[in-house]
C-alpha cells in the first residue's frame, strides 16, 4: 500500500517535483581512485560461476601476462572476451555515492534533494608467461586464441617444474611463487595463463586490454589471490562485484564489514578532489581501524533498481554480458516506460533475480595470507555507500521558524564536521578555516550567547 | 556469588552478544532478540504444560542465546520458525527418554537447509582477546558439566588435521595455518555447541571417539567437498548414533543439578 502511495504520488507530482524524487549526480567513487586496483565480476548460482576479471594494466602489452588457478580445465566455448565497459558500468552502478539536499525555505517548508554517486574501484592484476613443458611435469591441458589473447590451460605434478616452465616461456614469475604454486598443484587445481596476442590485439583496434571471462562448474567458491601478493610492493587493491540469485555474498575466511555510510558531510566534500580525497582517506581509516583484515562491503542491492543511482540499472543484455546467466531474455528488469520518465527513482516493479555485492579488499600477503573464500547468503537488506550533503536555504529569513532553522544550522555544521574528522581521520587544522562560513550566520551567535532563559521570551 | 553451569552458559553467551555489539558493529535489532527469546520461552512453555512439567525456563534462555549469536535469517518469521523448531526438537524428536538433537543446532541446520537461514563464521575474526575469554570461560564451564573431554578432543583433532592439511601437505606458509585456527567461531562451538553434556555419549570413551569423528568428517566435507558451515551439518548428523554409542557402550547420564528436567 505505501508503495503504491508512492508510486501515485511520483506520478501526480512528476511535473513539479521530479527532481525531488531523482535527485542530482555530484560524482561518484569509482575504482579509477585506486591505484594497482583489479576488477573482478563472480556471478554465481549453485555450482555454476561467471568470472570476469579487469585491470588496469598501464604497461608494454607485450608485457602482460596473467597465471589464474583455475578448478576445472576449461574448453574454449568457456573462455570469452568481455568489453571494458561493462566492468565500468557495473563499478558505476555499485560506486559509492554523495548526495545532494537543498533546503527550502524553512518558512515555506519544502526540500529539494540531489544525488552525487561514487563508485569505488578495484584489485591488482596478476602477470605471468607460457612457455613448453618437457619433462618438466607441466601438461598443456588446452591451447586457445580468444580476442587479443593467446591462453593456455596448465596442469602441472610439481611446482619446479611448473616453475621452470613458465619462466622458459619469458612468464615473470618470483621464485618465491615456487611454495604457493605447490599448494595450488596439490588442491588439483589447473592453471590459466594468458598473454596477449599482438596481432590479434593490432586486428581487433583496440587500444586496452580487454576483461577476459570463465564460464566453470565447481564446488570451489573463492578468488585466488595468493599469487598476486608475490610480485606486489605493498597493499593491493581489488574489487570484487558477486552476483547471486539470492542475495548478498560475503566471506567466510575474513570478515565483511560495512564501510561508513549516511553520513551528513560538509559542503567542501562536494568539490570533486575533495570528495575523492575523502572517500580514499575514509576507506584507509575504516581500514586501518579492522586491523587491516577486513573485507569493505560498499554496496549491496537488487541489481533491478537503486535510490538514489550512481548510474542507470544494467538492462537485460548488460546482464547477460556480464555472465547472469539464468537472466531469461523475456525478463526486463524494471525499465518500464515509468522508469523511463523518471530513470533514478526507485522501481517497485519486478525486481530482478540478479542481486550485486561489492567488496572492496585492500590486501598483502601479511593481511590476508589465503585465498578469498565466499558463501551466498540469502540476505538481500539494501546496502549503499552514501554521503549526504545539505545546503542552508540561503536566502531571506521572514519567520519564526526560520531562526529555529538557523540555530539547527549551526549545530549541523559541527555535526558534520565532527562526522568528517572521524571517518576520515582528518584533523581540525587541515580544513580551510573558512568551513564555518557555509552556515549563513545571521544572529546566532548571540544566540548561542544567551541564557536559555533569555531566549525563552525572544 | 555461585553461578550454576547454566547460569554461566548464559553469562558467557551474553557477553559474547555484547562483544559482538559493542565492538564488532554487528547489528542485532531489538526485534530479533524479543522475537527469538519469547519464542523460545514460550514454546518451552507451552510443552512444559502439556507434558505437566516445571517450566525450564533456562534451558530454553540458553538456546535463544545461541540462536542470537550463531543465526541469520533475512526476516524475523524465520527467527519465529528457528526458535519454535529448536524447542520442539527437545519435546517431540527422542529417543530412550533423551532428546537427541542439540536444539540449536537442529533448528540451524533445518533453515540452513531450506536456504532460510546463514550463519557468519567470521563475526568475530580472529580476535585473541575474545578467544582467550571463550576458552577460559568455556573451559570452566565445560569441566563443571563433566564435558571438557568434548572441546578439547574437538579442537585437538581439529589442529592436527589443519596442520597436516596446510603445513605438511600443501606447504602453506605458517601464517594460513594460524590463520585458519584462531577463528574464534572455532572455539564458540567447541565450549558452547557440541560439548552440551544431554546431546554427547555417556561414556568418555565412546564420547572421545564420537568427537574426534565429527571433527574428522567436519574436515573432509569442508576440505574437500568444499560444504560452507560443515561441522554444523556434521553435528546433526551424529546426534543418530548418540542413542546407538549410549546403547552399545553404556555410561552414567549427565543430569542438571540445577534441574530434574531432562528437557
Amino acid at each position: 500500500m505505501e508503495r503504491l502511495s508512492r508510486l501515485l504520488l511520483i506520478v501526480f507530482l512528476l511535473p513539479t517535483y521530479g527532481h525531488a524524487f531523482c535527485g542530482y549526480y555530484v560524482s561518484k567513487a569509482d575504482t579509477k581512485l585506486f591505484n594497482k586496483a583489479s576488477k573482478v565480476i563472480l556471478v554465481r548460482d549453485g555450482d555454476r560461476t561467471v568470472l570476469t576479471m579487469a585491470n588496469d594494466f598501464k604497461g608494454d602489452v607485450k608485457e602482460f601476462a596473467m597465471i589464474v588457478p583455475v578448478p576445472t580445465v576449461l574448453e574454449k566455448e568457456q573462455i570469452n572476451v568481455a568489453e571494458n565497459a561493462i566492468v565500468d558500468r557495473v563499478d558505476a552502478f555499485t560506486a559509492p555515492r554523495l548526495v545532494e539536499y537543498y533546503d527550502e525555505d524553512p518558512c515555506a517548508m519544502r526540500m529539494y534533494e540531489k544525488t552525487l554517486a561514487m563508485s569505488a574501484s578495484g584489485g591488482a592484476p596478476m602477470k605471468k608467461g607460457r612457455g613448453a613443458e618437457k619433462d618438466l611435469g607441466v601438461t598443456v591441458e588446452a591451447q586457445y586464441t580468444v580476442g587479443e589473447y593467446d591462453i593456455l590451460i596448465l596442469s602441472a605434478k610439481e611446482s619446479s617444474g611448473l616453475l621452470t616452465w613458465l619462466k622458459e616461456n619469458e612468464y615473470k614469475i618470483a621464485d618465491s611463487a615456487v611454495k604457493t604454486l605447490e599448494s595450488y598443484i596439490k588442491q588439483d587445481l589447473k592453471f590459466f595463463v594468458a598473454k596477449v596476442n599482438l596481432k590479434e590485439l593490432a586486428k581487433s583496434g583496440n587500444e586496452f586490454l580487454r576483461p577476459l571471462q570463465m564460464a566453470y562448474e565447481s564446488t570451489k567458491f573463492m578468488l585466488p589471490i595468493r599469487l598476486g601478493t608475490l610480485n606486489a610492493d605493498g597493499d593491493q587493491e581489488l574489487f570484487v562485484f558477486a552476483v547471486t540469485k539470492k542475495g548478498r555474498v560475503e566471506t567466510v575466511n575474513y570478515r565483511t564489514v560495512s564501510i561508513p555510510s549516511e553520513l551528513e558531510l560538509p559542503l567542501l566534500i562536494k568539490d570533486d578532489k575533495q570528495f575523492k580525497k575523502f572517500y580514499q582517506d575514509m576507506f584507509a581509516t575504516a581500514h586501518r581501524r579492522e586491523d587491516a583484515k577486513a573485507v569493505f562491503l560498499e554496496y549491496a542491492w537488487n541489481m533491478s533498481w537503486c535510490d538514489p543511482c550512481a548510474a542507470e540499472p544494467l538492462t537485460p543484455e548488460e546482464l547477460k554480458k556480464i555472465g547472469v546467466f539464468w537472466m531469461n531474455e523475456s525478463e526486463r528488469p524494471g525499465v518500464s516506460p515509468m522508469n523511463k520518465i523518471l530513470p533514478r527513482s526507485p522501481r517497485p516493479n519486478a525486481p530482478v533475480e540478479a542481486y550485486i555485492s561489492r567488496l572492496h579488499v585492500r590486501y598483502n600477503a601479511q593481511t590476508f595470507p589465503e585465498d578469498l573464500r565466499f558463501q551466498v547468503t540469502s540476505n538481500q537488506e539494501n546496502f549503499q555507500g552514501r554521503y549526504i550533503l545539505r545546503h542552508p536555504f540561503t536566502g531571506k529569513i521572514t519567520c519564526d521558524a526560520g531562526k529555529e532553522y538557523q540555530k539547527q544550522l549551526v549545530d549541523r555544521s559541527e555535526k558534520e564536521i565532527a562526522n568528517l574528522l572521524h571517518v576520515t581521520g582528518w584533523k581540525r587544522s587541515d580544513l580551510p578555516a573558512d568551513l564555518a562560513s557555509e552556515v549563513p550566520v545571521t544572529d546566532d551567535k548571540d544566540q548561542k550567547k544567551k541564557k536559555w532563559w533569555q531566549k525563552l521570551w525572544d | 556469588m555461585k553461578l550454576t553451569i547454566r547460569e554461566g552458559q548464559i553469562a558467557l553467551q551474553s557477553l559474547l552478544i555484547m562483544i559482538l555489539i559493542s565492538l564488532f558493529s554487528v547489528i542485532i535489532p531489538i526485534h530479533r532478540i524479543v522475537f527469538i527469546i519469547s519464542s523460545c520461552l514460550l514454546t518451552q512453555f507451552f510443552f512444559d504444560l502439556k507434558f505437566s512439567r516445571k517450566f525450564n525456563y533456562k534451558s530454553s534462555f540458553i538456546t535463544s542465546m545461541s540462536l542470537l549469536l550463531l543465526i541469520k535469517t533475512p526476516h524475523y518469521s524465520f527467527d519465529v520458525i528457528a526458535s519454535v523448531l529448536a524447542i520442539s526438537s527437545k519435546f517431540l524428536i527422542r529417543m530412550d527418554r533423551k532428546h537427541i538433537f542439540n536444539p540449536a543446532n537442529f533448528a540451524i541446520v533445518m533453515l540452513m537447509l531450506f536456504g532460510w537461514a546463514w550463519v557468519t563464521p567470521m563475526q568475530w575474526g580472529q580476535d585473541i582477546w575474545v578467544l582467550l575469554i571463550v576458552t577460559l570461560f568455556g573451559t570452566w564451564l565445560c569441566y563443571k558439566a563433566q564435558r571438557l573431554d568434548v572441546p578439547l578432543v574437538f579442537l585437538f583433532v581439529t589442529w592436527a588435521l589443519l596442520f597436516h592439511r596446510h603445513v605438511l601437505f600443501l606447504g602453506d606458509p605458517l601464517p594460513i595455518f594460524f590463520h585458519r585456527l584462531s577463528v574464534v567461531s572455532l572455539y564458540v562451538f567447541a565450549f558452547l555447541m557440541i560439548s552440551d553434556p544431554k546431546t554427547t555419549p555417556h561414556r568418555l570413551g565412546a564420547r572421545m571417539m564420537w568427537v574426534s569423528m565429527i571433527a574428522i568428517m567436519s574436515f573432509v566435507i569442508e576440505n574437500h567437498y568444499f560444504v560452507r558451515h560443515g561441522t554444523l551439518y556434521v553435528l546433526f548428523a551424529f546426534a543418530f548414533f548418540n542413542g546407538l554409542l549410549n546403547k552399545t557402550l553404556p555410561g552414567k547420564e549427565f543430569v542438571w543439578k540445577d534441574s530434574a528436567a531432562s528437557y
